[in-house]
């Protein structure tokens, strides 16, 4: 049991930042704690049934599925805990704060929003691409497509969509430039910098 | 070349509309994460250790687990289980099946014999009498009343009352208990009636119409017939004022050779507030409220006939392409 614990973290450890990332983005629709509770439900699925996994070099989709899974999962509880109790697994043991002290940088929020925009599906796709970095073929594998057609015209489709929004968000902030130029990207820092200029005047 | 390499390459030939993106990606991609990783890898080692204490807990916890199909499944159907045996499930009901009026008079009291004797109902109804007592000499009478009758039981107390030597009138109400569904329960006061009419005369399907309403307490009802061009009897049914109660109704079908026809008629009596929504409301305005409350667009305007008398509005709607009524009536006075 160890052992298996040992390879498990192995394994996990150089998919590990990719998939945190790709949890957050996936549930860029939602709060943090959910993003932290799909991470936390997978990485226990993942762990119970890691003996089940016959072939340790397919570790990366196998995981990434999970999570995928445990992310539908979540957006179907929403609908169902309305009617039934909704099982707490891991109360005897807390799960680290992962998200919750992140700074949201402004390219960080405008991708999130962005992503938000698109539908889950496109989101998927998009995201196992550029932050898993997986290849059409296995896209196809994790989604269960027939096709990979499909998957490059979900992929081409969702950054259309991106592209355009971010666009459209861009021009429509006012002094985009000089903001651009100017902006540090995080929320306190900016204060902090203002605070000064402000007193001046 | 594998797809995803020429798609990627694609990307990247794509001029630098992409770029932005692109940007944003490898931002969230180079984002420092690996600092949580030692948290996570002692919650997991944690979790392990705790697997083999939590493994019947577990187990008991995924039987009752919601994330699995299976029993997301079997809830629902439990809950249809529930549902359809709720509906079944027998409610013992008491109703009144009739009502018996006692009095008494005096064995001696002739005068008030005779004006009992000339009471109009008396000469119908099927009065039982016993013999005087012999401590006081008075006569005990009982009228029954049936399910059909009832509503005349405190006309007749009354007139008791108003004779002198008349004692001890009371109303007994004989109730029987029946058992029968929630849902029959619930539509109980709108009874149903099937009526086999194939080869039954004008005079037969009347009068086969005017029991089945009377044995639901229905008196007086307006039966008239008129052929449609194809030769297709059409049975006119209409109901007196007062006949029904509150919220109830009845609907009747009618089989009469191919021809099925189905009347209903359902009153809905608004003396509450409610009922101030007509008021000062021209027919018009009245038409589309009702249609709204119905809330089917089918209803034409002229289907909702409006009558307006003695302070009342009555709003008959027909509805189209069923041989339907459902009426309102509403006591407001019109001014």
């Amino acid at each position: 049991m160890e052992n298996s614990t040992d390879k498990f973290i192995e394994l996990l450890k150089p998919e590990y930042s990719n998939a945190l990332k790709y949890c957050k983005a996936l549930c860029s629709r939602r709060s943090k704690d959910d993003a932290e509770d799909v991470l936390q439900q997978s990485l226990l699925k993942a762990l119970e049934n890691f003996d089940s996994l016959s072939d340790q070099s397919k570790f990366k989709s196998w995981f990434f599925k999970i999570i995928t899974r445990e992310f539908y999962t979540l957006i179907r509880k929403d609908f169902w805990k309305k009617f039934l109790p909704t099982d707490d697994r891991n109360s005897h043991t807390a799960f680290p704060e992962i998200f919750q002290h992140q700074d949201e940088n402004c390219d960080g929020m405008l991708l999130k929003k962005a992503l938000s925009s698109i539908s889950t599906k496109e989101r998927e796709s998009i995201l196992l691409f550029e932050i898993a970095g997986f290849s059409i073929e296995e896209i196809k594998e994790i989604q269960n497509e027939r096709s990979s057609s499909s998957v490059k015209s979900r992929l081409s489709r969702a950054r259309k969509k991106l592209k355009s929004f971010i666009e459209n968000e861009e021009n429509n902030l006012p002094n985009t430039e000089i903001n651009k130029s100017n902006y540090s990207g995080d929320i306190n820092n900016e204060t902090i910098r203002l605070l000064p200029e402000t007193e001046g005047k | 070349m594998k797809q995803s390499d020429f798609y990627r390459k694609q990307k990247a030939n794509e001029p630098s509309e992409n770029d932005r993106l692109d940007h944003l990606f490898d931002k969230l991609k180079n984002e420092k994460t690996d600092d949580t990783f030692p948290g996570v890898e002692k919650w997991l080692r944690n979790i392990n250790s705790q697997k083999s204490f939590n493994h019947s807990l577990n187990k008991e916890r995924k039987f009752f687990n919601m994330r699995s199909p299976k029993i997301k499944l079997a809830y629902a159907f439990l809950l249809l289980a529930i549902i359809v045996a709720a509906c079944n499930y027998p409610v013992t009901q008491q109703e009144t099946v009739a009502d018996v009026i006692k009095w008494s008079v005096n064995k001696n009291n002739t005068e008030a014999i005779q004006k009992l004797q000339s009471l109009e109902w008396t000469k119908k109804a099927i009065i039982g009498v016993s013999k005087p007592e012999a401590a006081n000499n008075n006569i005990e009478y009982k009228l029954v009343l049936l399910k059909d009758e009832l509503g005349n039981a405190q006309k007749y107390m009354d007139q008791l009352k108003g004779i002198s030597g008349v004692t001890d009138i009371s109303l007994v109400p004989l109730n029987e208990k029946i058992t029968r569904p929630v849902y029959s329960v619930a539509l109980n006061e709108i009874f149903k009636v099937d009526i086999n009419a194939s080869n039954m005369s004008d005079q037969d399907l009347k009068t086969e119409i005017e029991t089945q309403l009377a044995q639901n307490g229905i008196k007086d009802v307006q039966i008239s017939f008129d052929r449609s061009s194809d030769g297709k009897r059409i049975s006119k049914i209409e109901i007196p004022e007062g006949s029904l109660k509150d919220n109830s109704g009845f609907d009747i079908t009618i089989k009469d050779g191919n021809n099925v026809q189905r009347t209903a008629e359902v009153r809905k009596f608004r003396k509450d507030g409610e009922a101030d929504r007509y008021k000062n409301k021209t027919d018009d305005e009245i038409r589309k409220m009702v249609s709204e409350d119905m809330g089917d667009k089918n209803i034409r305007p002229e289907d909702i006939e409006i009558t307006r008398k003695d302070g009342k509005i009555m709003i008959n709607v027909k509805k189209q392409g069923i041989e339907s009524e459902d009426k309102i009536e509403s006591e407001i006075e019109v001014k």
